[in-house]
């Protein structure tokens, strides 16, 4: 077609375009154009009703112009920068050249724009922002500056670095394998720093491995990966449009539903570095289908060995890490190759427990030490115990989560229509401000990046805390943020700072004029179980506190009235006042029967603490059916899973093993030891009070053998888990005396009870004045061992401290047993009246019965023999039917004194 | 009819655009032009306003490396338009080519889209070979089409551009996009026939005949 036949076209086109389509056609046929020219009016006039071509490109293809959107940028200011040219693509953006110029310095830096797909994630951009701006180290570029450009674009400054990345930088320089490693270990320790600030990057390769003009590696675009994930704990191994991120080194976890973690950086160092020595990368994906790729991801990582074999460029690679391809082979299939395995394991539990390890192994290598990988044994074992522990750290983070989360729903009553509108409003934006918080350490509290020996849980939630802080200018929002940090840190054990932020948050409740709310009750039932943690006497006064405001809210019975009886019953433990403490447990139950049922799970609970609090007093046969009932409501309104139904087993387990109903017992300690196992873990302390329990049931029956194992190892386990020389392995060691003393085992036993006091008395572990009860088992121990003098030592020891009812009348008893021995008759006498008459009161057979044959004893010698055999006689009914193991001892005791009282009588006679 | 209708601000215009485009003036210009971008696009898409002023950014900058003579308002907005065209087309490639030797780089998740977008790049492409071809039988309407399509004018001012009535820059427009569309069409369908019969036009680059 030429210029004429297209201006006929045009011609007929103008003419024909507003008429119908009948019209049209007939206009058509009577022109007597050629055939090209009508054909293309035709094609027009079709066309024109097709909208294939929109009014504007904005119409057309907004994709494409949203794209345009986010990459244009050079040229531009951008606050202080001025954006100069491209220099990357990749991952979640755009990065720039760019200068910075106010006034007097320049300074050259890169410029990230972000494109983001949602607000949520803009929200988390800008938090994620600020915890990377905290990363410092020599070997990663350091983020200086970021914020949202004029179009609401977010960016983020980087230092530059002029470099090249690090596997041109160690070809062009044909470094050795040596060589390579050496110019690695830098980067891991990079990436080592940025873990211990729960940093993870998720996208290191060569590319993002740049080294500079003086030869430092740096790591770039820090954990942009997890700032922008919709879901922090899997991350897509592409983002959406354009921002393509390259799969070939994507960990296993990547593509699975595994959890990210730093076991994931492990992986993609190890993959790194199994390049740079290689030169083969460890995946080709080519031109795989979608489905192809993610089955390639989730095999093994072929060795490096193996991919240079294969290569055919082998020859060239070994000559560019100036060695011949046999020697390059030898280093390739020798200790690195393990190291290298290992750190690319598709299992991340079979990884390196962290990167410093993979960095220490590969330093082991340099110097030809013996590398950890080469120990496969040792370090399953030790993956499998963090794997185990993990559970446990989030169980209980899941916790304490929820228990701060309730608190911050709970919602703020008041009378007038108008206030509460205006509270209600001040309540969302206080909730948004507890929930972003509490998402963001439940974010951080990713077990896998808390695998990290140094990093706690406690750690995390000071990185949080800090974080919110400062953020917040309301009030009230203030108040339930600090209400929430506080709980968590109770939750964590850490008691002094929970303390700290619920008393700012009651505080600033009081000043708000909100001390009549429902938070302002929560917060001090907290801060009251903070005290009640720290055995602190201001609990009472805030639990009473926290019961009174939510009495005056309403006197309504709900689940927060009965919390708040039970907790005060609980603290008014301190005050000796038993009829108001059992009255006060059940005002709890009442209240529960009439919201909830007496069978109901909540009742199940305040029948447990009931049963807890006769078991403090030593009335076991009053808790026994009691713990029975609670364990009966438990298992019908429970889940079987349910922690507190173990609790409620462990209760009933331990009062029946006291009261020498041992099947019951067995079954039941064995069914909670095996709940909180699954639950918590072996480690976990409830799990260890199964565990202790049991070792005290095999005790009673007599099994000196599982006795003495269960005893050990409950002393390792915590050990391992609060460390040698916590209070808690000092109970370890004490529980394991005992054991070895009623096997009859002093010798073990003293030593048991010495290992205990040591702890226990050394200066690390101020306020832990429990020794006196080690000193007393000690005492005991060396009576049975013939050492009078040193156990009276012992039992002086023992009464500058203090000590429980049962301890003060084995001390006293054995007191006795060792003045007897010294022929010291008198003050034996009155030693062991003073043990009879403390046992009265105690109700337990054993304790009574021991206290009478040492009375005996002691009147035996002094030749009163019809007093002694009367004692004895009364020994013996009390201990003839008791199913206890040691009873059989004291009734062998019992029989060889009486004996002798006898012979005495039948001699005098 | 004057060369410079809306004399005194085009006539300074001119001026300021034949400074380098690094002058503390250029930014003023480039004002205007997001100005007049901005204006005709308000009622369209929520976001075209952004696209355009990131268009008119690329293009500008394009534009300031290269180009810094101008000898009046009509030159200088027939060259922006086809520097905005050029910008777009390119992108538009380069997404093209990225995405036939990257396939394995798409997620499941992504392939809807990626599809669409897909559709799109080649739609792109394609328009931009019809109105090189519309060029060669019709260097006004391609001009047109340029003004009102690529550098998204209003009727108007590229009435006032190329010195036209609004109604024929209408009638203008109208012909010109149906003979884009037109070519369009009939790419699809040797496209579809080329798909159906294995081998054909599929693997040729769209749009050149």
């Amino acid at each position: 077609m030429g210029p004429e036949q297209w201006s006929r076209v045009r011609e007929l086109f103008d003419r024909l375009c507003d008429l119908s389509q009948a019209e049209q056609l007939a206009a058509l046929e009577r022109a007597n154009d050629s055939a090209e020219v009508l054909g293309r009016v035709k094609e027009m006039l079709a066309a024109e009703r097709s909208s294939a071509v929109k009014d504007s490109l904005a119409e057309q293809t907004p994709a494409l112009m949203d794209h345009l959107t986010r990459v244009s940028a050079r040229g531009r200011q951008v606050g202080p920068y001025t954006i100069g040219a491209l220099i990357g693509r990749g991952g979640m953006g755009e990065i720039y050249a760019a200068e910075r110029s106010d006034g007097a310095y320049r300074q050259r830096v890169a410029i990230k724009f972000v494109a983001l797909q949602s607000p949520e994630q803009a929200a988390r951009f800008e938090r994620e922002r600020q915890l990377l701006a905290s990363l410092e180290h020599p070997n990663i570029a350091r983020l200086l500056d970021g914020g949202m450009d004029p179009n609401g674009v977010p960016f983020l400054v980087m230092e530059y670095i002029d470099g090249q990345s690090i596997d041109r930088y160690c070809d062009e320089r044909r470094l050795s394998v040596a060589g390579r490693i050496e110019q690695f270990l830098p980067v891991i320790a990079a990436v080592s720093a940025a873990h211990r600030q729960l940093i993870v990057h998720r996208d290191i390769k060569p590319q993002n491995v740049l080294v500079d003009d003086n030869g430092q590696p740096k790591l770039i675009d820090f954990g942009i990966g997890k700032a922008l994930a919709d879901n922090p704990a899997a991350l897509n191994i592409t983002r959406p449009d354009d921002r393509l991120l390259t799969p070939a080194n994507a960990a296993p976890e990547q593509v699975g539903d595994g959890a990210i973690g730093t076991h994931t950086d492990s992986f993609q160092l190890g993959l790194l570095l199994g390049e740079l020595v290689s030169g083969v990368p460890a995946r080709e994906l080519g031109s795989a289908s979608m489905e192809q790729v993610v089955t390639l991801l989730l095999q093994p990582i072929r060795a490096p060995l193996n991919r240079l074999v294969d290569s055919p460029d082998a020859q060239a690679i070994a000559a560019a890490r100036s060695c011949g391809l046999d020697a390059l082979k030898r280093q390739l299939g020798g200790d690195l190759g393990s190291i290298l395995a290992k750190a690319c394991a598709i299992e991340p539990a079979a990884r390196y427990r962290n990167v410093d390890e993979l960095g220490d192994d590969l330093r082991r290598y340099l110097t030809h030490q013996p590398v950890q990988a080469r120990k496969p044994s040792s370090w399953y074992l030790l993956s499998r115990f963090v794997r185990r522990h993990r559970v446990a750290v989030a169980a209980s983070l899941a916790a304490l989560l929820a228990l701060a989360g309730a608190l911050a729903y709970s919602v703020v009553q008041t009378r007038e229509a108008e206030r509460q509108r205006a509270l209600a409003l001040a309540e969302a934006q206080k909730q948004a401000e507890v929930r972003r918080f509490l998402v963001s350490v439940f974010r951080q509290a990713d077990p896998n990046v808390s695998r990290g020996r140094d990093v706690t849980a406690r750690s995390l939630l000071a990185t949080a805390a800090a974080q919110v802080v400062d953020r917040v200018d309301d009030p009230l929002t203030s108040a339930a943020t600090f209400q929430a940090i506080g709980g968590a840190y109770h939750g964590l054990g850490a008691q002094e700072e929970a303390e700290r932020y619920l008393q700012r948050a009651l505080a600033l409740y009081r000043e708000m004029g909100q001390s009549e709310s429902d938070d302002f009750a929560a917060t001090a039932f907290l801060l009251g179980d903070v005290y009640q943690a720290a055995s602190s006497a201001e609990s009472l006064e805030l639990h009473r506190l926290a019961l009174t405001t939510r009495l005056r809210l309403s006197p309504e019975p709900r689940a927060e009235l009965a919390e708040s009886l039970l907790a005060t019953a609980r603290a008014m433990r301190q005050t000796n006042n038993r009829e108001a403490i059992v009255e006060t447990y059940n005002q709890a139950l009442e209240i529960i029967a009439s919201y909830a049922g007496t069978d109901s799970a909540d009742y199940a609970r305040a029948l447990g603490k009931l049963g807890s609090y006769y078991g403090s007093l030593g009335a076991l046969e009053t808790l026994y059916p009691i713990a029975v009932e609670a364990y009966r409501i438990g298992e019908l309104s429970m889940e079987p899973d349910d922690p507190e139904l173990a609790a409620l087993a462990l209760l009933l387990g331990t009062v029946a093993s006291d009261t020498g109903r041992f099947e019951v017992a067995r079954e039941k300690l064995q069914q909670a030891f095996d709940r909180f196992t699954v639950i918590y873990g072996d480690r976990h302390p409830r799990t260890l009070a199964a565990l202790a329990n049991r070792s005290v049931l095999f005790s009673h029956l007599g099994q000196t053998e599982e006795m003495l194992a269960l005893a050990t190892q409950y002393r390792d386990r915590l050990n391992e888990v609060f460390g040698p020389r916590s209070p808690k392995a000092a109970f370890g060691w004490s529980n394991l005396g005992s054991s070895y003393f009623s096997a009859g085992r002093f010798d073990e036993a003293l030593e048991a009870f010495r290992q205990s006091i040591e702890i226990l008395t050394n200066p690390e572990n101020p306020g832990e004045d429990n020794a006196g009860r080690d000193y007393v088992f000690a005492g005991m121990a060396l009576v049975e061992l013939g050492e009078p003098d040193a156990a009276l030592e012992a039992f002086e020891t023992a009464q500058t401290r203090a000590l429980g009812l049962v301890t003060s009348v084995l001390a006293s008893r054995y007191a006795a047993e060792a003045r007897l021995r010294r022929g010291e008759l008198k003050a034996a006498q009155s030693l062991a009246e003073q043990a009879l008459e403390g046992a009265a009161p105690l109700n337990q057979v054993l304790l009574t019965a021991g206290a009478e044959l040492t009375l005996a004893r002691v009147l035996l010698a002094q030749a009163e023999l019809t007093a002694a055999a009367r004692k004895l006689e009364s020994a013996r009914s009390r201990v003839a039917d008791s199913p206890f193991h040691k009873a059989q001892d004291l009734l062998v005791a019992i029989d060889k004194t009486l004996s002798l009282a006898r012979a005495g009588r039948a001699a005098s006679d | 009819m004057s060369d410079q209708p809306s004399s005194s601000s085009s006539d300074s215009l001119t001026g300021r655009l034949n400074r380098d485009w690094r002058d503390d003036l250029a930014p003023e210009v480039y004002q205007e032009l997001r100005v007049i971008a901005h204006a005709q696009l308000r009622s369209q898409r929520r976001n075209a306003t952004l696209n355009t002023t990131a268009l008119v950014n690329e293009a500008y900058l394009k534009l300031g490396t290269r180009q810094r003579h101008w000898k009046d308002r009509k030159h200088f907005y027939a060259t922006m338009a086809k520097v905005m065209r050029q910008v777009v087309i390119d992108l538009a490639r380069r997404h093209s080519a990225a995405k036939r030797d990257g396939g394995v780089r798409l997620s499941l998740e992504v392939l809807d889209r990626g599809e669409l977008r897909w559709q799109e790049l080649s739609e792109v492409i394609a328009i931009d070979a019809a109105l090189e071809k519309l060029g060669e039988l019709d260097p006004y309407l391609e001009q047109v089409l340029e003004l009102r399509y690529f550098a998204g004018m209003s009727v108007a001012d590229v009435a006032e551009v190329l010195q036209r009535s609004e109604p024929t820059i209408k009638r203008d427009f109208r012909a010109a996009r149906a003979f884009l569309a037109s070519e369009l069409t009939s790419e699809l369908a040797s496209e579809a026939a080329g798909a159906n019969g294995g081998e054909g036009a599929a693997s040729e680059p769209p749009g050149r005949s």
